[in-house]
């Protein structure tokens, strides 16, 4: 009776493996498609973190030479009498100064923003090349991808190769 | 047994010998890490870190008569750290210089930078400080290499036993703050020089 069994249960175990091995097969992650959620994608890189904290402080600068600039016409406006040439002149060099400051600001983070995409472009290539991906698709909530199996989501192993990569590795 | 195994371990954790041609080729071997390349957008970024051991071979053509002047030459140069920066664009057939240049100006200005500013724009980020370049040589190649070659070097941080990341941010590159990583290990692993 024992010799029976055995064999019986080795053809039962080979079985259960292959069955194993075959829903595997059949299992998504064979596919060689994936989607990254793209806006998490720029918020979590560290180049972008980077970027703002650079911003924040520079943006804390300016705030600073305008709100002083800002109490000293404040001040001229309490103590002059009449609208004195120096009080105007101070506030056309603040409206200057807030106007250029601005458009700096808005030409810098343009150009460093496309820096960070292009490496972002650069790494999600070489994560695709790495893994043997034909596609990474972009889910950025306008419509491109209207709907995907959250097993295919990849958004966090990207995060952590594009920041490694980032890192200089 | 046990112990065999032990001393087998420290035997094989130990760096190897070469002689001086092997070790050149040793160190320029991108599979050792202290040879880099990394592309980002159209241009390609490749740094080869330099021992002070490997500028000696070069310096001697491969020829060290004695122990003696190696470890004279090498004390005489760890005061700083050394790497070659080579640019180039993807495109092989495009000059890294009239990369996007659109008039001769562009060009002179483009030529300018890379010749002093770009020194500016190199960093090294060692034991958690940020060194800055310290010397910088721009290789002259009158237009027979479609790449740039920059001679950088980097003072060298005291006691660092961590891993060394070169930054490049440039304007003129717009490709954000690019970092290329030598790992310590690497540097640890890098055989001695068979005299």
């Amino acid at each position: 009776m024992k010799k029976t069994i055995i064999p019986l249960l080795n053809i039962a175990l080979i079985l259960f493996g292959v069955a194993l091995l075959l829903s595997c097969g059949g299992n998504n992650n064979d596919t060689k498609t994936r989607y990254i959620i793209t806006s998490k994608i720029f918020k979590e890189f560290k180049g972008t973190k980077e970027l703002e904290k650079k911003f924040v402080a520079l943006q804390d600068k300016q705030k600073y030479i305008l709100d002083s600039l800002g109490l000293e016409i404040q001040t001229l406006e309490k103590f002059s009498r009449s609208n004195s040439g120096i009080l105007f002149k101070k506030k056309q060099t603040y409206d200057q100064l807030s106007a250029q400051f601005s458009q700096s600001n808005q030409e810098q983070y343009k150009q460093y923003s496309e820096g960070i995409w292009k490496q972002i472009n650069q790494y999600l290539n070489d994560y695709g090349k790495e893994n043997h991906l034909s596609y990474i698709y972009g889910a950025d909530g306008t419509g491109s991808l209207m709907y995907a199996d959250s097993t295919l989501n990849v958004t966090e192993h990207v995060i952590a190769f594009i920041n490694k990569k980032y890192e200089g590795d | 047994m046990f112990i065999l195994s032990i001393i087998f371990c420290v035997i094989s954790c130990q760096p190897k010998e070469l002689n001086p041609a092997e070790y050149t080729e040793w160190v320029k071997d991108y599979s050792h890490g202290l040879h880099k390349m990394k592309t980002v957008g159209d241009i390609v970024f490749d740094l080869q870190c330099k021992p002070v051991e490997f500028i000696v071979v070069n310096e001697q053509k491969g020829n060290i008569p004695d122990k003696e002047l190696l470890d004279t030459r090498v004390n005489e140069l760890s005061k700083n750290q050394y790497y070659t920066l080579s640019l180039k664009v993807k495109d092989k057939t495009v000059d890294f210089l009239k990369y996007k240049v659109t008039s001769e100006k562009e060009f002179y200005e483009k030529l300018y930078y890379y010749s002093f500013a770009f020194q500016n724009d190199i960093f090294l980020e060692d034991g958690g400080k940020m060194l800055p370049c310290k010397l910088f040589h721009f290789e002259r190649s009158y237009d027979l290499k479609k790449s740039r070659t920059f001679e950088l070097s980097f003072p060298a941080a005291e006691n660092s036993t961590s891993d060394k990341t070169i930054v490049i941010n440039s304007k003129d590159l717009n490709c954000g703050p690019v970092r290329i990583k030598i790992n310590q290990d690497d540097l640890n692993s890098t055989p001695r020089i068979k005299i």
